[in-house]
Parts: C-alpha cells; sequence; structure tokens
C-alpha cells in the first residue's frame, strides 16, 4: 500500500513539475517541496529531477529577485526583504521569492549529518546551477564587487553560495580538486558572469584557485598573447584583498618556475605576469612586493640571461611602455624598486631606459597635478630614510634618482622637502660630494611647478635643530673628533653660498633665493653664533683670569714668603680638579672655534648685514656685538695664520656692516673699544691687574680693627695715589719684561678699528674716527666735567690733576690706547675730540717733569716710561698737525734735554700753543682730494716765535749733537719759504754744506 | 519490408500514437508491442517503435545509410524520462505473462545501449527497489542474467543502486533489505555484480572494501536467506526461441570478500559472512552442482594473496609471522575444504597446485594434503 502510495506520489510530482512551468505558484508550494525532500530519502532514484525541480525553484526565485515588478519602485533597487518591504502584489509572490529558503535548509542540514557523498553532488550542482542563474540573469557587466553585492542580496543565491560554502568545508582532497575543476570550467563556459562566484568562493580554498587561475591564465594566453584577462585578473584583484598572502606565494612559485623554466609553459611565466599586472593595481603590488622580496643579485643575473626568452613573446617586447607606468600604480615599494632599478643602471642600459621613462612619467603626472599610488608610497616614513640615504649614494644613477622622487614627493608634502633639506644639510659629509650635489639639485626644486615649497623652512629646521644641539651641550654622545652636525651643517651651507656667489656653478638654484633664504634666517644663524661665540668668550676670560692668578701668586710667593704654604696648598688642589676634563674640554672649543670660523665664512658669503637686506634693529645690534666678539676670539688662535684668517674674516664682517648701518658702526666701535680696555685687555698686551682677593681680611676681624689698619699712621691720609693695602704692604708688581704689548695683535686689533671706521664709499670720511676719539673720551677719562677742547691755563690743570693721572694709569695700563690714538691721529681732524686726553697726558708729563727738577742730576733711563709717554704724546701731536712744523720733530730729540729743558719745552711750546690754537676741526679745512689739512706752508710763517724760540735756544746750546735737527727744523724751513718751489737736490746739497 | 513497417506506423498513429501527449503514446505503443514481439519477424518494426516512441530517440540524420554506426539521441528531458519509468512500472505491474514481459524488457534494454537508455535503466531498477515493484525487478534480474552479471552495464545498474541506497542514504531502506524476498533473482545477480566491484585487485590497484552499509546488507541477505545464492540457477522465464545464458553465482565474489577482507578491514561482519557463505556451499551438496566455485575466480584470490605476499616480502615481513594474512588463509582453507568436500570447485587440481606456491599455511596444507591423494 505504502509503496504503491509512492510511485502515486511520484507520478503526480511529475505531473505537476512538468505542466507547472507556467504556474510558478504550483511549484513553490509548500507541500509539492516537501514531497520532493520526502523523495531524496525514499525513492533516491529520482535525486537528478528532484534537483532539477529544485534548480526551477531557484530560478523562480532569482527571476522574482532581478524582475521590475519585485524592485523597489522608488529606488529602483530590487527589494530583497519582499515580506516587510514590498507592496501587496510583491508580498503575494514572497512565498514564491522564499520557497527556496526551504530546499536550501533542507539541503543543508543533509550536508551537515547526511552521508559524505552528498557534499560534493550538492557542491557540484549548486555551482552549476548558481552559474547558469548568474549567466542568464546578469543583464550587464558589473565589476566583481558589484556583481557580489547585488547578487549576495537575492535569497536563492545567497542559499546557494551558502551551500557552496558549507559543502566545500565537508569535501576531501580529491573532492576539493574536483570542484575547483567544476569551477573554473565554469568560469571558462562564462567568463564573464561567473568571475564574482570564483572571486567569492576562492577564499574557501584561495591559494588552490588563485594558483589555477594564474594557471588558466597562462595557457590563454600562450594560445593567443592578445587574450583578454579582465575576468582572471578581476577574480585574482578580488581574492586579494582577503588573501594576499596567497596570492603572493603563488606569485613566488610562479616566479621560481619561470626564472629557472623547464616547461615549456615556463617561459610564458613572466611576460603573463606582467601583463596581468595592467589589470589590476593590486595584483601588480602583489607582484612586486614578491619580487622585492626575492629579489637578489644573483637573480638579476639570472633576469638578465632569460630575458631574451620572454622576448620571443611577442606581447612581450611592446610592453615596455605599459611597464612604465606601472611604478607608478605602486602603493608601496615602489620607491625600492626605482632605487634597485637606478642602482643597476650603470650595468644595463634597459634600466636607465626604464628609469627614464618612469621619471619622466612621473614627473609629468606630478606636473599635471594628477594623484597616484606612488606618492602615498613615497610619502612614507621608511621611504622617506631610504631615499635619503640614497641621496648620499656614490651611485650617480640611485643618487639623481632619489633626488627626483624626493622632488615629486616634495611638490605635494612640503615637509618631507623640509626634513631632506634638513637631512641632507646635516648628513653630507665633505669626503662624500654625493650629498651636496644631491642638495643643490633638490634647492633647484621641480622646473614647471607653480606651488613649489620654497627651502627657507628647510633651512630654518636644520638651524632650528642644531640651536638645540648647541644650546644643550652634549645632546648626543658624539665620539671626540668626529664633526659635529652643526660643523657639517654650516660647511655646507658655506658651500652653496659659495657655489651660489661664484655663479655659474649651481644653474639650479636660483641665486636671489638662496641668499634671500639663508639671509631669512639670519636670527637662527646669529643664535647659534651667539651661542658658541659667548662661550668661547667665558672660555677666553677664564684661562686669562686663571693665568693672572697664577702669575701673581707666583710674584707674591717671590716677594713675601708669609702666606706661601697655605696659597700654593689651596692651589694645587684647585688644578688638579680640573685636569681631567681639559682635554675634552679643549677638544669642544677647539670644535667650538671651527664652527665659529665657519659661522663667520657664511655670514661673509652671505653677505649679511649688508645694506641690500632688511634687518631689525636688534638683529643688527646683535650680529655687531657678535662680530667684535668673534674678533676678540679670533685674537685667541694658536698660529699666527689662523689669528690673521680669523681677523680677516671678521673685518670683512664687520666693514660690510659698518658701512650699511650707521648704528652698527656705532656698536662695533663701542664694543671694540670698551673690549680692548675693558674685557680681554689682556690679548692686546694690558697691563694684568692684580684681582686677587687683596684685603685678605680675617673672617672674624672686628671692623673696628679693620679701620685701624687704615685710618692711623703715617700713610692715613693718602687715598688716591698709594699702590698698595695699607697694612699689606705693595702690591706684587709684575716685572716690566713680562710686561709684553703684542705688535701683532695690536695691528689686528687697529685693522679691525679701521675696518670699522674706513667707509669704501667716502674714503675721506673721519666720522668712523671721530666716533672712535669721542669713544675713548668717554671710556678713558672720568669725569664728565671740563672734557672741552680747549687747553686752559696751565695752572687750571691743578683741578684736573686727579683726573689727570687717572687718564695716564689708564694709558699706562692699556699700551694699545696709544696706537688708537696713533690711528685717530693719521685721520685729521679725528684726534681734536679727544683732546681732554692730549692734554691730560701733556699736564701730567709737565708736572712730572718738573717733579725730576728735584734730583736733576739723576740721569734718565733710556726707556723710562715718563720718557716715553712723553716721546708718543709728541709723536701724536705730530701726526695729528696740531702742533707746527718745527715743533713736530720735538719728539726726535726730546730724550737730548734735561728735565727741566724738558718742562720747558713742554710748558712753553705745546701746551701754551694748544692753549692758543684750540685743537679743534675748524683749524683743518678739506682739500681738493677731500682730506683734511692743516695749510702748515701758509702758516709756517705765521708761527709766532714765543713758541718756537725757547726750542730755538736750547737747541742752539746743544748744536753739537742736535746740529743736523737744527738744521732741519729751522733751516730748512726757512729756505723753503723763501724758495716758494723748493728743489730737493738743493736742499740736499744745503745739508750736506751745513 | 519498409512497406509493411511504414503501414504498422500509419496504423499505429491512427490511435493515440502521437509524439505531441507523450507518456500515452509511450503505454500505447507498449500495449502494441506486445502483439508485435510474438511475431518473430517484425524485430525491426519492434526497435523502430521503441526508439520512436518510447525513447523517442531521432537518429543524427533521417537519411543517413549509416544508421548503425551514429547513436540516436533521445529528445527526453527528465520529466519525460520520468514519466516512462511510470509508465514502464505501471505496465510491468499489470498482470501479464513472465515471458512477454521480460521479451519487452530485453527489447527495451538491450545489451548495447546508449548512455541515456542506460541511465534510464539504472533509474526505472532504482525506482522498481524503492516501490518493490516485484514483477519488473523479475525482468530486470533476467535482464542481468541475459547481459551478463558482470558487463560493464549491469555493473553500472549496480553500482547505481548501491550509490543510491548506500551512499546517498542515512540508513539502508527496508525495500533494500527485503529485496531478497521481493526479487530474490534480481538480488543474486545484484550480489554477482557488486561482489564484483569491491576487493577486485583487477579493478583497481588497491582493494577497496565495500560500503559498511552495503557490507551488513548482504551479510543480513545471506544470513536470512541461505538458498539466495542458488536464486540465480532458477531456470528463466524467456520467449519461445530464447537461449538463456548461463547462470553465475555470487559465492565465488563473496568468497573472495571475506577471504580478502582482513587486509584492509577487521569488521565482524566479513566473520557473519564468511559464515553464512560456509553453509551456502554445504547447502550446495544436495543441489549437486558442480560449477557454483568456478575455479578463475578462486585462482584470482590467490592471486591477490600472492601480490600481498610480494609486497610483504618487500617490506622483509615474514607471512606466517603476519595475522591478517594468517587470517585469509585461514578462512581460504575453509571455504576449500568445504568446496572440495561439497564438490563445487571445477578444475580442482589446478587449484590445488596453485593454493600450494602460496607461502605455507597450516590448515591449508592439511587441506591440499588430504584432498590431493
Amino acid at each position: 500500500m505504502l509503496r504503491q502510495n509512492l510511485l502515486d506520489q511520484l507520478k503526480h510530482f511529475i505531473e505537476t513539475v512538468s505542466n507547472g512551468h507556467s504556474c510558478p505558484q504550483l511549484l513553490t508550494s509548500p507541500n509539492l517541496i516537501k514531497l520532493a525532500l520526502g523523495f531524496l530519502e525514499e525513492l533516491p532514484a529520482t535525486r537528478d529531477i528532484v534537483f532539477e525541480y529544485f534548480a526551477l525553484l531557484a530560478e523562480i526565485s532569482v527571476q522574482l529577485y532581478v524582475s521590475p515588478e519585485m524592485a523597489d519602485p522608488k529606488t529602483g533597487m530590487p527589494v530583497s526583504q519582499v515580506k516587510l518591504a514590498g507592496n501587496r502584489q510583491q508580498q503575494q509572490r514572497a512565498p514564491e521569492y522564499e520557497a527556496f529558503n526551504l530546499v536550501k535548509t533542507a539541503l543543508q542540514s543533509l550536508v551537515w549529518k547526511g552521508p559524505p557523498a552528498w557534499s560534493p553532488l550538492i557542491a557540484n550542482w549548486s555551482l552549476e546551477l548558481v552559474a547558469k542563474l548568474s549567466d542568464k540573469y546578469t543583464q550587464r557587466r558589473m565589476t566583481i564587487t558589484a556583481s557580489c553585492n547585488y547578487w549576495l542580496e537575492c535569497s536563492a543565491m545567497h542559499g546557494l553560495m551558502t551551500l557552496i560554502n558549507s559543502c566545500f568545508r565537508k569535501l576531501t582532497q580529491p573532492e576539493e580538486e574536483a570542484c575547483v575543476e567544476i569551477m573554473l570550467n565554469a568560469f571558462h563556459r562564462f567568463p564573464m558572469t561567473f568571475d564574482w562566484i570564483v572571486a567569492r568562493l576562492g577564499g574557501c580554498f584561495p591559494y588552490k584557485i588563485i594558483m589555477q587561475i594564474l594557471q588558466c591564465g597562462i595557457k590563454r594566453f600562450v594560445d593567443d598573447y592578445r587574450c583578454h584577462l579582465d575576468s582572471e585578473a578581476g577574480i585574482l584583484d578580488y581574492m586579494t584583498s582577503c588573501h594576499e598572502q596567497h596570492l603572493r606565494a603563488a606569485f613566488r612559485e610562479m616566479l621560481r618556475e619561470g626564472f629557472a623554466p623547464k616547461k615549456p609553459l615556463d617561459v610564458a611565466v613572466v611576460p603573463f605576469l606582467l601583463i596581468t599586472t595592467n589589470y589590476s593595481d593590486t595584483i601588480l603590488q602583489s607582484l612586486v612586493n614578491v619580487l622585492v622580496e626575492i629579489y637578489t643579485e644573483d637573480m638579476c643575473e639570472v633576469i638578465v640571461q632569460k630575458a631574451p626568452l620572454w622576448l620571443s613573446n611577442k606581447m612581450f617586447a611592446g610592453m615596455q611602455p605599459t611597464l612604465n607606468n606601472a611604478v607608478l600604480r605602486l602603493n608601496e615599494r615602489g620607491a625600492t624598486l626605482l632605487l634597485t632599478a637606478a642602482k643597476m643602471a650603470e650595468k644595463y642600459v634597459w634600466c636607465q631606459d626604464f628609469l627614464d621613462n618612469s621619471m619622466q612619467e612621473l614627473e609629468q603626472w606630478v606636473l599635471n597635478q594628477r594623484n597616484f599610488p606612488l606618492l602615498a608610497d613615497l610619502a612614507y616614513e621608511e621611504t622617506k630614510y631610504m631615499l635619503w640615504k640614497s641621496c648620499l649614494s656614490t651611485n650617480l644613477f640611485e643618487q639623481q634618482t632619489a633626488v627626483r622622487l624626493l622632488l615629486v614627493v616634495s611638490s605635494q608634502h612640503p615637509n618631507i622637502y623640509y626634513q631632506t633639506i634638513s637631512q641632507l644639510l646635516k648628513k653630507s659629509y665633505a669626503q662624500n660630494p654625493n650629498g651636496i650635489g644631491a642638495l643643490i639639485r633638490l634647492l633647484g626644486g621641480q622646473s614647471g611647478m607653480v606651488n613649489f615649497p620654497g627651502f627657507t623652512p628647510g633651512f630654518k629646521m636644520v638651524l632650528e635643530d642644531i640651536t638645540l644641539d648647541v644650546q644643550v651641550n652634549n645632546r648626543l654622545p658624539v665620539p671626540p673628533g668626529t664633526p659635529t652636525e652643526a660643523f657639517n651643517t654650516f660647511s655646507n651651507l658655506n658651500i652653496l653660498a659659495r657655489m651660489h656667489k661664484s655663479k655659474n656653478v649651481a644653474p639650479y638654484i636660483k641665486a636671489q633665493h638662496l641668499n634671500q633664504a639663508l639671509n631669512e634666517c639670519l636670527p637662527k644663524i646669529l643664535q647659534i653664533f651667539d651661542c658658541t661665540v659667548n662661550k668661547l668668550v667665558l672660555r677666553i676670560d677664564r684661562d686669562a683670569a686663571e693665568r693672572i692668578a697664577d702669575k701673581f701668586r707666583a710674584q707674591q710667593s717671590k716677594n713675601s714668603n708669609n702666606n706661601n704654604e697655605l696659597c700654593n696648598g689651596k692651589d694645587y688642589g684647585k688644578r688638579t680638579k680640573l685636569e681631567p676634563g681639559e682635554d675634552k674640554v679643549d677638544d669642544e672649543d677647539a670644535t667650538r672655534m671651527r664652527l665659529a670660523h665657519l659661522i663667520v665664512d657664511l655670514l661673509n658669503n652671505i653677505e649679511a648685514g649688508s645694506r641690500t637686506t632688511v634687518l631689525r634693529t636688534p638683529l643688527v645690534l646683535k650680529l655687531a656685538t657678535l662680530s667684535v666678539k668673534y674678533f676678540f676670539v679670533g685674537l685667541t688662535e694658536k698660529t699666527v695664520i689662523r689669528r690673521a684668517a680669523a681677523s680677516h674674516r671678521s673685518y670683512t664682517l664687520l666693514q660690510r656692516q659698518c658701512s650699511a648701518r650707521k648704528i652698527a658702526r656705532t656698536v662695533c666701535l663701542r664694543e671694540l673699544v670698551e673690549r680692548a680696555l675693558f674685557y680681554h685687555g689682556h690679548l692686546l698686551g694690558q697691563l694684568e691687574v692684580y684681582q686677587l682677593d687683596e684685603l685678605e681680611i680675617p673672617e672674624h676681624e672686628h671692623l673696628i680693627l679693620q679701620n685701624l689698619h687704615t685710618s692711623s699712621g703715617a700713610n692715613s691720609n693718602r687715598s688716591v695715589l698709594h699702590s698698595g693695602i695699607i697694612g699689606r704692604g705693595l702690591r706684587p708688581v709684575l716685572p716690566p719684561s713680562e710686561r709684553n704689548c703684542d705688535a701683532e695683535k695690536q695691528a689686528l686689533y687697529l685693522k679691525a678699528l679701521n675696518a670699522c671706521c674706513a667707509d669704501l664709499e667716502k674714503p675721506n670720511n673721519v666720522e668712523g674716527y671721530s666716533l672712535v676719539s669721542l669713544l675713548l673720551v668717554e671710556l678713558v677719562s672720568t669725569d664728565v666735567m671740563y672734557n672741552g677742547l680747549p687747553f686752559p691755563d696751565e695752572e687750571f690743570t691743578r683741578v684736573t690733576m686727579e683726573r689727570d693721572m687717572l687718564i695716564r694709569r689708564a694709558f699706562i695700563n692699556s699700551p694699545v690706547l696709544w696706537a688708537v690714538l696713533g690711528l685717530i691721529a693719521g685721520h685729521r681732524p679725528a684726534l681734536c675730540y679727544s683732546s681732554v686726553l692730549l692734554r691730560a697726558l701733556c699736564a701730567t708729563c709737565l708736572h712730572h717733569w718738573r717733579g725730576k727738577n728735584v734730583n736733576r742730576f739723576q740721569p734718565t733711563a733710556a726707556n723710562d716710561e715718563l720718557m716715553l709717554c712723553t716721546k708718543k704724546m709728541l709723536q701724536l701731536l705730530a701726526m695729528s698737525q696740531l702742533i707746527p712744523p718745527p715743533l713736530t720733530n720735538l719728539h726726535l730729540i726730546i730724550e737730548h734735554f734735561e728735565s727741566a729743558e724738558i718742562a720747558l719745552l713742554l710748558r712753553e711750546c705745546i701746551w701754551n700753543y694748544l692753549k692758543d690754537h684750540v685743537p679743534s676741526p675748524a683749524l683743518f679745512h678739506v682739500d681738493n682730494n677731500g682730506l683734511h689739512w692743516r695749510n702748515t706752508n701758509t702758516q709756517l710763517a705765521k708761527v709766532p716765535p714765543q713758541y718756537v724760540d725757547p726750542l730755538r735756544h736750547l737747541m742752539q746750546r746743544k748744536l753739537s749733537t742736535l746740529g743736523p735737527h737744527y738744521h732741519q727744523m729751522f733751516i730748512m724751513g726757512e729756505l723753503m719759504e723763501g724758495d716758494s718751489e723748493p728743489d730737493p737736490t738743493a736742499r740736499l746739497q744745503i745739508v750736506e754744506i751745513d | 519490408m519498409s512497406m509493411s513497417i511504414d503501414s504498422n506506423k500509419l496504423l499505429l498513429r491512427k490511435g493515440d500514437m502521437k509524439l505531441d501527449n507523450y507518456p500515452t503514446c509511450a503505454v500505447e505503443a507498449l500495449t502494441r508491442l506486445e502483439t508485435l514481439i510474438a511475431s518473430r519477424n517484425k524485430q525491426n518494426m519492434v526497435m523502430q517503435i521503441i526508439s520512436e516512441f518510447i525513447f523517442l530517440e531521432r537518429t543524427p540524420k533521417d537519411g543517413d545509410v549509416r544508421k548503425s554506426q551514429a547513436l540516436p539521441i533521445s529528445q527526453m528531458n527528465l520529466f519525460q524520462e520520468f514519466q516512462l519509468i511510470i509508465a514502464l512500472i505501471e505496465y510491468f505491474s499489470r498482470p501479464g505473462r513472465d515471458a512477454t514481459r521480460n521479451a519487452i524488457f530485453l527489447s527495451l534494454f538491450g545489451s548495447h545501449l546508449t548512455p541515456q537508455r542506460s541511465k534510464l535503466l539504472s533509474r526505472l531498477i532504482s525506482t522498481a527497489v524503492s516501490g518493490s515493484v516485484a514483477p519488473l525487478l523479475s525482468s530486470a534480474g533476467t535482464w542481468m542474467q541475459q547481459v551478463g552479471c558482470k558487463t560493464p552495464l549491469s555493473l553500472e545498474v549496480a553500482q547505481n543502486i548501491v550509490s543510491d541506497f548506500i551512499s546517498y542514504s542515512r540508513k539502508t531502506p527496508e525495500q533494500l533489505k527485503q529485496l531478497p524476498m521481493v526479487g530474490p533473482h534480481f538480488a543474486a545477480n545484484f550480489m554477482v555484480a557488486v561482489a564484483d566491484l569491491y576487493l577486485n585487485e583487477q579493478r583497481s590497484p588497491t582493494l577497496n572494501p565495500p560500503p559498511d552499509a552495503l557490507l551488513d546488507t548482504i551479510t543480513e541477505w545471506m544470513m536470512e536467506n541461505p538458498t539466495l545464492c542458488q536464486a540465480s540457477q532458477q531456470p528463466l522465464v524467456l520467449p519461445a526461441g530464447a537461449i538463456a545464458m548461463p547462470f553465475t553465482t555470487p559465492l565465488a565474489g563473496l568468497l573472495r570478500w571475506v577471504v580478502l577482507a582482513p587486509l584492509v578491514s577487521n569488521r565482524s561482519a566479513y566473520s557473519n559472512l564468511h559464515l553464512s557463505l560456509l553453509r551456502a556451499l554445504q547447502q550446495l551438496v544436495s543441489s549437486g552442482e558442480s560449477t557454483a566455485l568456478p575455479s578463475q575466480d578462486l585462482m584470482q584470490i590467490v592471486k591477490s594473496l600472492q601480490s600481498y605476499c610480494a609486497r610483504l616480502a618487500e617490506s622483509k615481513t615474514d607471512p606466517q609471522a603476519d595475522a591478517a594474512y594468517q587470517k585469509c588463509m585461514e578462512r581460504f582453507a575453509q571455504a576449500v575444504q568445504i568446496a572440495l568436500s561439497s564438490n563445487c570447485i571445477t578444475n580442482q587440481i589446478q587449484l590445488l597446485c596453485l593454493l600450494e606456491s602460496l607461502p605455507p599455511h597450516k590448515l591449508m596444507k592439511i587441506v591440499i594434503e588430504a584432498h590431493k591423494k
């Protein structure tokens, strides 16, 4: 009975299904579905037809899905959740649409719980069905992702895919392979519509699918090299998103075969892979990743060796243009690739071609402001470091490629540009000029780019970095002797600036730009300079102080032995403490010194502080101060040549500033004079002053006792002229032999002053010298009163005597003052302004000579200080034309007179003359050359005899010794007066006769 | 001749024989065939009607002379196939003479079939098994014997039944279990074919055992129906003039299973099967048939054992120490002993000589020595 029933059911089923094509409602009735499902168990022979029926159900569902009547009327998108969202008609059809779900559930349970034989069957059936349906109902070509999204919305399709997926998990190895085979077969039949399925299902056994797809592709490719590989590439592309590892593994495998071809198919591997990359960026990326990963030098050889094989493929021959584009499409490792090519370029011409084409393309794209993936790679941090490294390479191709790449990325990411400049400045060493070459190229910018970033921020960046470096000592541990980054940077900047100066060397850089940029960075440079120089100055001062202290201590121990042991004990302790660090400090200072030189060189090269650049006043002042400081630092250099070089640098620096800005000149001069007198006098032979704790007052001594030392005793009323401490005895005085006035350094100093004062445009301008003159008055004279030009009555000197003594003292202390006055004297009428100093000297000498009258028979020593001072003063007066001709020779003969006579001469001839002829600029007039001149020729006659006669008389008395002088001073003058046009030969004859 | 065919065609077409209403025309054709088949000189016409009206076949080019070479292509779709299957089952279920039915079955499915027909045959038999259609199964049994149980066609049918009822089935259906009762002849022939499919080194390089469910089913059949093996010996009901083909028993094939089974499996079902096989052999004595165990089949077992021993030698193992081999030989010796005593082995001497060439086994030695005298 039951069995008969079964056959009846079958009959019913067959009839319904074969008649039901026109009426989907009949087909989709749940009873029929249940019946069919029952057949699977009860009537296994009907398996095929039951599955056919299921396929019908699926088709109905898909039909509904794609049909317009099931679409959302508003959006036109298929309504997948018809039960909820659709209108009434759509809801009516919902059971039909959903019918397949029942089947899917049943089949899925069969797969999960039933015998294993079902899985391959269902998998194959579903695959076929999906392929068929998707082929039949795909209306237009879509991308894989779009297809996936579209079809997986459909419940039947989704169900089928789920089924396939669950089947795949149950498959054994050989079954799996069969399935892949089926899938690929289907793919071949419907390459346009099946790709999304492969891509979707490929995830179940990605490696196999990828490998198979590649193999399929290569077979097609070998058959016809012009074939379209869209679908293959599409699948690979889609699968790459999740299974890149597998794709890479497949590529690795294929490349291994391709590089060592055994089968005829292997020869096509490389061309095929390259062709495939044209279809998709992600594939290209993966391939490149693999290639970079496995790349070795040997491999390169292999490639070269095997290339002819690949070239036999027609496609490969014409591929180069597309390859060039390839690099631009890379998201990562693009730069690595290009650099690798560049490294080989020396060896292979094709690498050069590749590079050239790629780079041209790249630059073209940048010019057109197109965006491309390679940019992202270039902007990547690690790429940046790699490129920097390559910039320093000795391989020119590599270096240039790196630079070009950096330029390309710079147009989009200015910060990289700045960083690169900064880095290159820091890291290009003198030994390797490539870095600097790269830098020059880089500074040139990208030609044609409109908004290419400027390089000033780059300079600023590096300078900022160095500032930190210099300010914070030992920020990074550096082995001694290595050039610091600061040094390096400045040396590089210097090279740039120099190159720019000699214009034809670096055509890339626009000259003004570099100069301008560096001048913009002036504040930063000065900050570094400031830091460096100040440290050096401190060091100088400390050294000097120590040295003097040592000297005095030694002297003191010679003079008095009372405190000897105690002092020495302390002393030695101090010294030993200092010693360990000494070397390092010395080394550091040497480095710092070199840095300072470099910075000054740079400043000179960029013409910092010249009139053309705009500077804020504080900056001007700072530059001036620092220049002067540098000058003094330069004087401490060890050898003559270095000192000269350093001074020369500072002259240039000083001169430029001073002739550009008045304020700079003022500051420079003030600084120069002030420092020479007060801070760095020791460099210029200043009398070293005793600076130890002179008083040495015992800590617990009562004040009353201290006062007793000074207020009682024979010397208690002398406050000014004492030369020691009451109760302690005389100060230790250094022996005169040690008071050496360094002529060389003085000369350098004078040149510095000269550099500040000299006006290049108006060479006769004495403004600067006048300024020095005034400064001297300000700094040397202690009083604000009576600093005017006129000489008072000689009697009046008593009022100013104390001040005069101090001024004299200043001259003794700082011999350089004489030299400075000498300089000024040469530039008439500047010395006039120093009248007060001259007056003080004159007055004190007069008094001293007068005082010598007491012991007149004591002979004066040849280099007695008083005599020297007198001579120098007279010389100065003569040089500056403040005294008229016969008197001008006075300094030559003064030593032949006795003290009383000298006093007389000074009083009658000099003082009185100056009193009557006030030394003022008014005495001078400007001649045709613009020189200030006192017309002595006409005035000579008018020199009143009262100023000359005492001298004449005194000389006449000593004619035996002063004869020639007398002749020259008096007779010659008169002769010349008589002769309007003096003949030098005649004059000579007269001298001889005389 | 052609005239008469045409006239018959015309005659047929007058009735319901229109290709448009398919199943009906096939049913009609079947009834017509009944009468035609009796007359022996109308075989061509019978074939043509079957081809045209039942299988809807069309030769590639109607006018082509070389008809026999080009296989006809059926126009049927799957639904029509099943309609035909239903029609055939209904036809065979109707009361009628066995001879006629067998004749029609043999006409429908000869020994050379197109893939479509063979597939349809498989489905038909499978459906008949499911539906327990005894008359059809009996005809199928006859067909199998006539075609030969070990021919590819029969094997295909057997394989199909195995996959339908064993591979794709969660549990063995009742219908299959009751097959010996419903169609003992078919069951016996089915066993012959199935036995040939598994544990057979002639078919596959390795010994692959039958699915467990199949083994269980056959063991059950043998245990419950000891005489099943003799079912194939029943005389065939054939139309007059037809020659009955020689029968084969599943004993030899099944014996191969149980003897070689220890090499690949240790299921207890084999022991049960072995026991029932021995019983069946014993019962053969009464029937007095001597061809139940062809010595070729037994030699095949010996060959498999020999190759196994060769493999053992390769891995330097003494066959004496190999438990599986010992078990094989034990079973084989028992079977040979009983078979020899019940005198159902052909070409005994040759077999005994061959057995001696195998590595020595105690029991086998005894058996051989007992029978050599």
